[in-house]
């Protein structure tokens, strides 16, 4: 069987599959952007959420912070008192207008605690604080020139640090050695300003109150509702997800969610809180597996099952094409059998019709003219026609071989010209009829090796197309020569020649170069096919010779080739 | 800082005076039903005259007896619990055990809830009435142990459940368990400190129960120590059982809370530090609070004074106010009392006129300032220092529990002799420092356990 339908069929199957499933990736990675787009839209939406609550937590707390200050009376014992009971300020302070603090008033004696917060706000009381004494000048960022510079690049100054759209009035925020400070502050009517430190660690307990626990979480979780977006039917219970808040460093300073990584990660999804707590920031974090993974397996099942069936189908589709064309391959080569049994069959009667009539003719001889002059010339016409068929069988005969038995051919030493010669001389009669008139011009008279049967075909061939195209020709000019290794034939004649782009073409097995029926000529259309696989068999070549009005043969012979196998 | 090497000196100069017993103003039963005993007075009360010195104040305060247990307060209590990979195995199984039979101990006007940690919190049974202690129960028992440890977080969600239900006259608590180091979430002392330190002051105590050798002893005892709770080490799983029961029973004992103590000096006398127990001390002023007092039992505040020269005769050198809810009658009492010294010249007079208890507790809170230095050094590597300074302590101990005739401060001293013994062996080093931060805590807070 050969290679080449098959290697056809399978890219008619391939190819398809291979475009449907780029096609359907393409899709699949659409759709899978889409749901990260979604996901994201979603997370961001919660995260979002998130803030807001914290926001307002902090909102709240500076509200009623300033409001309980508002209400105490301002001498130190009232606001140790406020102190004592106000679970959320670390300590309380009273400036006066210019941004000294009046409480706890540095030259006043001073609890421990009192003392270390001097201590901590020093960059507030330290360097030119701004003078203004307008609400205005404390509500932006207050103090805020007296703050960089004591604290060097670690300062953060409000008004810098707090993006555009947030408020930032009323709040004063620094770090210091990665500990973030949080002061709330308030103008008083009579001038000067109230304020209190924030206990960081109470005010992140009450965010932690605030935001869900891992248990309150799976209404709050994303996963379900992404899942949810692709298919009703499974919703798996392992959907893990974290939500975490984190600090300036990145330490986690809560997390709800059931997802655990133990290595630290790049979050999903980010943003920072808003301002005072801008250092700090919200992720979202999900498995590598989840729920991208699982979302581009439900996308690619169908894919795969519809390629999957795409591919049986032409495969099914291609089946059944190579089994016709399997059935059509046979019966072509049957029928070769076929003809070659039945030109093998042909063979043998022919030969003896061929016998029997050089016979008869040796045995009538010349009475036969004196009885009817006519019988004779029946007797040649019997001899030509046999001569022909038998020249067609072989014909036929070696084309059914080309493919099977190539190089294969009988090399015996002889004299070329004897076989030109002897080729000519079946041709002369039929020639001479129809007034063509052969000349051979032989030179290659010496005993080499070759095959004189494929010669005498090649010839034949020829000769025979000389007689049956070349209408109008008065001769044919037949020449050897021996150049080096090879045998040169040139078969010459002066008919109406083949158009220059043609001259491959007359090589090819079944072509005729005209249909017209009135050339009166027959033939199979394989006769120069076999003449040149003969010649390229034995080593040389058969081609034409650009000529202006004539078709001129060129047949060579390689001598050494032959030589050398007929040695071997 | 205050060297051990000079302490004694000073004490002996105290005691070397002598005059006339004090005894501060205390009342017990009274019109408006029980009352806590104020117990406010010098380690001498008779101070020599002509002379500026140093001398102890101690401000007692102590729960009337609970006459019947039925009489307690509801309680609002949050179970902070562990349930991080370490604390699979018996561990967990012990302390589900400990948690229900603390549950059980609940009746129906308490309010109960329990928060879980791991590696995030849970609130597993948000804050209710014990009406159903079968489904609270059956809710610990489905307790597993996985994952790491947000502790800050359980605290943060345990604090949130008790203000749900916070009342005045309930005594609220966070039992919190851990037998791990806080990987999740803020987990130094100081910051666990912070929140403990804040928490008290809308009265609620932490109770730290550090189970094993892996917890961090420095963040559980100062988160106690910080929000007035107790602290204890449980060395092993099977104790649970007995420190929940403790803890129960100081809970369910408890008569007074928010006990304010407030401080007054008359000019001429300044207080200068706080031996145990913290106290802010202002000019002329110390303020302390106790969040909560149980029956018959004393906790106190002490303070080391300075005392300008005084001519002979008795003087009011202060006035101690104590505010606190009587959770017996739910009303809020003030109780007062004044300090004051008797200055005589007689040397002999202030001698034989030391008053032993102050005295002792003065000697006990400053050994275990300095157990808490040689804690220090052995953390440092200076074991042998370490050592040393432990043997003065049980010298120091020794000398003053015969001085002052007390078996305690003996014991004390005793335990001194132990540690540094068994505080040289690098491979216990985890276990006994767990046991002095318990020690510690127990001496400033005067725990009962």
């Amino acid at each position: 069987m050969r290679r080449g339908p098959v290697l056809a069929l399978l890219l008619l199957i391939m190819l398809p599959l291979a475009l449907l499933g780029g096609l359907g990736i393409r899709l699949a990675r659409d759709e899978e952007r889409v749901l990260e787009l979604t996901l994201r839209h979603q997370i961001e939406g919660r995260l979002g959420d998130l803030a807001d609550r914290i926001s307002r937590r902090t909102a709240s707390t500076r509200a009623n912070l300033i409001d309980a200050l508002l209400e105490i009376d301002h001498d130190p014992e009232s606001m140790r008192r406020f102190v004592r009971r106000e679970p959320r300020v670390r300590q309380v302070f009273l400036l006066d207008s210019a941004g000294t603090p009046l409480y706890p008033a540095p030259a006043a004696p001073l609890s421990v605690s009192e003392r270390e917060f001097l201590d901590r706000a020093q960059p507030m009381w330290k360097g030119p604080v701004e003078k203004s004494s307008t609400r205005r000048a404390l509500h932006g960022p207050p103090l805020d020139s007296g703050m960089k510079d004591p604290m060097g690049p670690q300062s953060q100054g409000s008004s810098d640090r707090a993006p555009q759209g947030q408020s930032t009035v009323g709040w004063i925020v620094w770090t210091r050695d990665s500990r973030i400070h949080i002061l709330v502050l308030e103008a008083l009517e009579g001038g000067g300003f109230i304020g209190a430190e924030i206990e960081n660690m109470r005010m992140l307990a009450d965010i932690i109150a605030d935001l869900p626990d891992t248990a309150t979480a799976r209404s709050y979780s994303v996963s379900p509702y992404l899942l949810s977006l692709k298919t009703a039917a499974t919703v798996p219970s392992d959907a893990s997800e974290r939500f975490a808040l984190t600090d300036s460093t990145g330490r986690i300073l809560y997390q709800f969610g059931t997802f655990d990584p133990r290595e630290p990660r790049n979050p999903l999804v980010a943003r920072s809180l808003d301002y005072p707590l801008d250092s700090w920031r919200l992720r979202y974090d999900v498995p590598d597996s989840a729920p991208g993974a699982r979302n581009l397996n439900r996308v690619h099942l169908p894919l795969l099952l519809g390629l999957a069936s795409v591919g049986l189908g032409l495969m099914a589709l291609g089946g059944f094409v190579f089994r016709e064309y399997r059935r059509d391959a046979i019966e072509a080569a049957q029928r070769v059998t076929f003809v070659n049994q039945v030109s093998h069959e042909l063979k043998t009667p022919l030969t003896n019709i061929r016998m029997y009539t050089e016979l008869l003719t040796e045995r009538i001889g010349e009475n036969l003219l004196e009885v009817d002059p006519k019988a004779r010339h029946h007797l040649d016409v019997i001899a030509d026609e046999s001569q022909r068929l038998s020249r067609l069988i072989t014909n036929v005969l070696t084309f059914s071989r080309r493919h099977r038995d190539e190089n294969s051919h009988r090399s015996q030493s002889g004299i070329i010209d004897e076989t030109i010669e002897s080729t000519i001389e079946i041709f002369r009669p039929s020639m001479q009829k129809r007034g063509i008139e052969p000349r051979f011009e032989g030179t290659c008279r010496n005993p080499l090796p070759y095959d004189p049967d494929a010669l005498s075909q090649i010839l034949g061939n020829l000769l025979g197309n000389v007689e049956k195209y070349a209408t109008g020709t008065r001769e044919v000019r037949i020449r050897s020569r021996v150049v080096e290794d090879q045998v040169i034939v040139d078969v010459e004649d002066d008919g109406p020649g083949i158009a220059l782009h043609q001259r491959e073409a007359v090589f090819e097995p079944f072509k005729r170069l005209s249909e017209r029926l009135e050339d009166g000529a027959a033939g199979t259309g394989i006769g120069l096919t076999i003449a040149r696989d003969l010649a390229r068999r034995h080593g040389g070549d058969l081609v034409m010779i650009a000529g202006d009005s004539t078709a001129h043969f060129q047949l060579t012979l390689n001598i050494a080739t032959t030589r050398t196998e007929a040695q071997s | 800082m205050y060297r051990i090497s000079h302490t004694p000196g000073i004490l002996m100069t105290v005691m070397g005076l002598a005059l006339i017993p004090f005894t501060g103003e205390g009342t017990n039963a009274s019109p408006n039903g029980p009352q806590v005993r104020l117990d406010a007075g010098f380690s001498n009360p008779v101070l020599t005259s002509g002379t500026s010195q140093k001398t102890f104040v101690k401000v007692g305060v102590t729960g009337f007896e609970l006459a019947r247990a039925s009489d307690r307060a509801p309680v609002n209590i949050a179970l902070v619990l562990d349930t991080s990979g370490s604390m699979s195995g018996e561990k967990i199984t012990r302390a589900k055990e400990a948690a229900q039979m603390a549950i059980e101990r609940l009746s129906v006007n308490d309010i109960v809830s329990v928060v879980t940690y791991n590696s995030t919190a849970e609130v597993l049974v948000p804050a209710t009435r014990l009406t159903d202690k079968a489904s609270i129960v059956a809710a610990i028992e489905s307790l597993q142990a996985e994952g790491s440890t947000a502790l800050f977080a359980g605290v943060s969600k345990g604090a949130a459940e008790l203000r749900k239900f916070k009342k005045d006259d309930r005594v609220n608590r966070i039992v919190l368990l851990s037998d791990g180091q806080a990987n999740i979430g803020p987990n130094t002392a100081n910051e666990l400190g912070a929140l403990g330190q804040s928490l008290i002051k809308e009265g609620i105590s932490v109770t730290t129960l550090g189970l094993g050798l892996d917890y961090n002893e420095d963040l559980m005892a100062k988160l106690a120590i910080k929000s007035d709770g107790n602290h204890a080490f449980v060395e092993k799983a099977q104790e649970l059982a007995k420190f929940f029961k403790l803890e129960f029973g100081d809970v369910l004992s408890a008569v007074a809370q928010e006990v304010a103590i407030k401080v007054e000096f008359a000019d001429g006398v300044r207080p200068l530090r706080a031996l145990g127990r913290e106290v802010e001390i202002f000019e002329k002023s110390a303020f302390a609070l106790i969040n909560q007092l149980y029956s018959s039992h004393e906790k106190y505040l002490l303070l080391e004074v300075d005392v300008d020269s005084q001519v002979p005769g008795t003087k009011k050198l202060g006035q101690v106010t104590v505010t606190y809810m009587n959770l017996q009658t739910q009303k809020t009492d003030t109780l007062v009392s004044d300090l004051s010294v008797r200055f005589t010249e007689s040397t002999e007079e202030v001698a034989s006129n030391v008053d032993n208890e102050v005295s002792s507790l003065a000697v006990k809170q400053i050994a275990t300032s300095t157990n808490d230095e040689a804690l220090k050094l052995r953390d440092d590597g200076k074991v042998e220092e370490a050592q040393k300074l432990l043997e003065e302590n049980y010298n120091y101990l020794m000398l003053n529990a015969t001085k002052l005739n007390d078996k305690d401060l003996e014991k004390l001293g005793q335990s001194q002799a132990d540690q540094s013994v068994q505080i040289e062996d690098a491979t216990n080093w985890g276990y006994m420092r767990k046991t002095m931060r318990k020690w510690q805590q127990k001496q400033t807070q005067d725990s009962r356990y």
